[in-house]
């Protein structure tokens, strides 16, 4: 099931095209990792999707038209800060019409908030961890099918990161489909499933996660003795092999079993041969040509 | 709209702002209280009691100028309402209302009822118990007839139409600017805006004794000016009917107003 099909979707503030003509698919059980810099449009695009903001134009569909429950946490999480952590929850049962206490403990425990069943503190005193995890308790009680979140672990210590990631993935396993915009590359990278890549509002691309991972192999680096160098340089020529001898042999979209393979039927010995994998940062900056002031 | 209701109320509840602004209320109900008190002793004391400047302390007065929304409880009701609605973008929690999929228009009228149920009460009970304060003091200072009464249930009636008004600019106001700050500036601009034109168009009649009467009855369609009116007790149908028109006219195009602008701006 698709449950967002985006066609063409566009914002304008003033003379800003925030989001500029935005055409996405996102699949039942997808963690869609939404990648861009800021101001790229993420945020605006998921403040469109969450009803929070009017489009310009373009079109986009929930669950194939189905009456299905969303969640969303933007920026920063909605809380009543006045409020204790039950109470917040209470307050989210009144809108739902869900005011049985115990699935709001439930749902506390489910977001490691447990300590704070029987809590007074308000929420305005609570960590941003706290805060975010309580956030998603919230959206939870609506038994969402589809979660927005806007940098989820944004500001968050590296125990809320962890507490944070491992929430998403047992949310997934639950059936929650994700889309997710984080700054945090390396984080997005090990939950989501699929990434899409906007710059300066438009969506330049998107892949999935298994495709990235392909993308990214294929750079060697190989240690051959001294008295080797030369031939292996000869022997990767002739094979069209494509490579540099800049800072050692480094050798392009080939896996370690070909060039092995390849050495051994040559005689020539090898002493190292590494795969240098670059990450989702610079898949990311080579998508958008290098840095930007 | 029955869901929407049940979590404004729920904050209403919860919230120590709102039990803030009845306390603050209690407090400038006892002064107002006291200073009656303190004008009934002085009269007695100086033998002037029965000077006929007891009219001063007229209680009818008093229970019709408490009603003002830039007078004591009025003044606390309108801050209190402000921050109310406005917290409610502050916080973001506007937002779990949209994402969940109500409708503004929904919304925005579950803010106004909500308003109105806190408004109102306290400043009418503030208004009455100074009233029967006053006649405690005082007694009912001018003579007390049927035609007295029902002027009096007529005025209450207005009075109350004169709060969902106001109650309702405040609300519109709050909807459309989403932040406390500019919400509370605007909203004192328009009140005390709207007091000082009918401050001065009142003095047209006095200023213009030749005037026939009949325009002049139109004035009560600004409702400050309507208050002053009610305060001087010299109304007659044609008045009454004018001021209903324009309380309810105006209550009318503000929550269309502020109904067009909340569905027309993004939530922060």
């Amino acid at each position: 099931m698709e449950v967002l099909r985006a066609t063409n979707l566009t914002k304008i503030y003033g003379s800003t095209i925030a989001v500029n003509k935005v055409s996405m698919t996102i699949n039942e059980g997808d963690i869609y990792g939404f990648v861009g810099e800021n101001g790229a449009g993420k945020t605006t695009f998921i403040r469109l999707i969450a009803g929070l903001a009017a489009k310009n134009s373009g079109e986009f569909t929930l669950f194939e038209g189905e009456n299905h429950a969303i969640g969303a946490l933007v920026e920063t999480p909605s809380l009543y800060l006045y409020l204790n952590a039950m109470d917040n929850l209470m307050a989210q049962g009144k809108l739902l019409g869900i005011t049985d206490k115990e699935k709001h403990k439930e749902l506390l425990r489910l977001v490691k908030l447990e300590y704070l069943i029987d809590s007074k503190k308000k929420a305005k005193s609570f960590s941003l961890g706290m805060k975010q995890r309580l956030g998603i308790a919230m959206c939870l009680l609506a038994n969402p099918k589809f979660l927005l979140l806007d940098e989820p672990m944004n500001g968050l210590d590296p125990e809320g990161v962890v507490l944070m990631r491992g929430l998403i993935k047992s949310l997934s396993e639950q059936g929650i489909t994700f889309l997710i915009s984080s700054h945090m590359l390396g984080e997005l990278s090990k939950v989501a499933t699929r990434y899409g890549f906007i710059h300066e509002g438009k969506l330049i691309k998107e892949i999935t996660r298994e495709e990235l991972e392909q993308s990214q192999k294929g750079l060697l680096n190989v240690k051959v003795l001294d008295e080797n160098v030369e031939k292996l340089k000869m022997i990767l020529t002739k094979n069209n092999i494509k490579f540099d001898d800049e800072d050692g042999i480094k050798i392009y979209d080939q896996s370690i079993e070909n060039i092995v393979e390849l050495l051994t039927k040559n005689g020539i010995t090898l002493r190292v041969i590494t795969e240098e994998t670059s990450n989702i940062e610079d898949y990311y900056l080579d998508l958008i040509g290098g840095f930007h002031e | 709209m029955n869901r929407l209701l049940k979590l404004d109320f729920y904050r209403l509840r919860k919230d120590l702002t709102t039990l803030i602004g009845v306390l603050v209320c209690f407090g400038l109900l006892l002064l107002t209280v006291g200073i009656q008190g303190f004008g009934y002793f002085m009269l007695k004391s100086t033998g002037l009691e029965d000077s006929g400047l007891a009219i001063m302390f007229l209680p009818r007065s008093t229970y019709i100028q408490n009603f003002q929304i830039a007078n004591n409880s009025g003044l606390v009701v309108l801050i209190i309402t402000l921050i109310f609605t406005a917290r409610d973008f502050s916080q973001n929690t506007m937002r779990l209302k949209i994402i969940n999929g109500f409708k503004k228009r929904d919304i925005y009228f579950s803010s106004l009822i909500t308003t109105l149920v806190y408004g109102i009460p306290i400043i009418f009970a503030f208004s009455f118990i100074s009233f029967v304060a006053g006649l405690l003091f005082f007694g009912y200072v001018v003579p007390f007839d049927k035609n007295e009464f029902l002027k009096l249930l007529a005025t209450s009636a207005l009075l109350i139409l004169y709060l969902v008004l106001f109650l309702s600019i405040i609300n519109a106001i709050s909807m459309r600017f989403q932040k406390v700050g500019p919400a509370i500036g605007i909203t004192i601009a328009v009140v005390l805006g709207e007091n000082l034109v009918s401050t001065l168009i009142s003095l047209i009649p006095t200023l213009g004794q030749n005037l026939p009467e009949w325009p002049l009855k139109f004035l009560n369609l600004l409702p400050t000016y309507a208050l002053t009116t009610l305060v001087g007790f010299s109304f007659d149908g044609w008045d009454l009917l004018i001021m209903l028109g324009g309380f309810v006219g105006l209550t009318v195009l503000v929550n269309l107003l502020g109904i067009k602008a909340f569905e027309k701006k993004d939530i922060n």
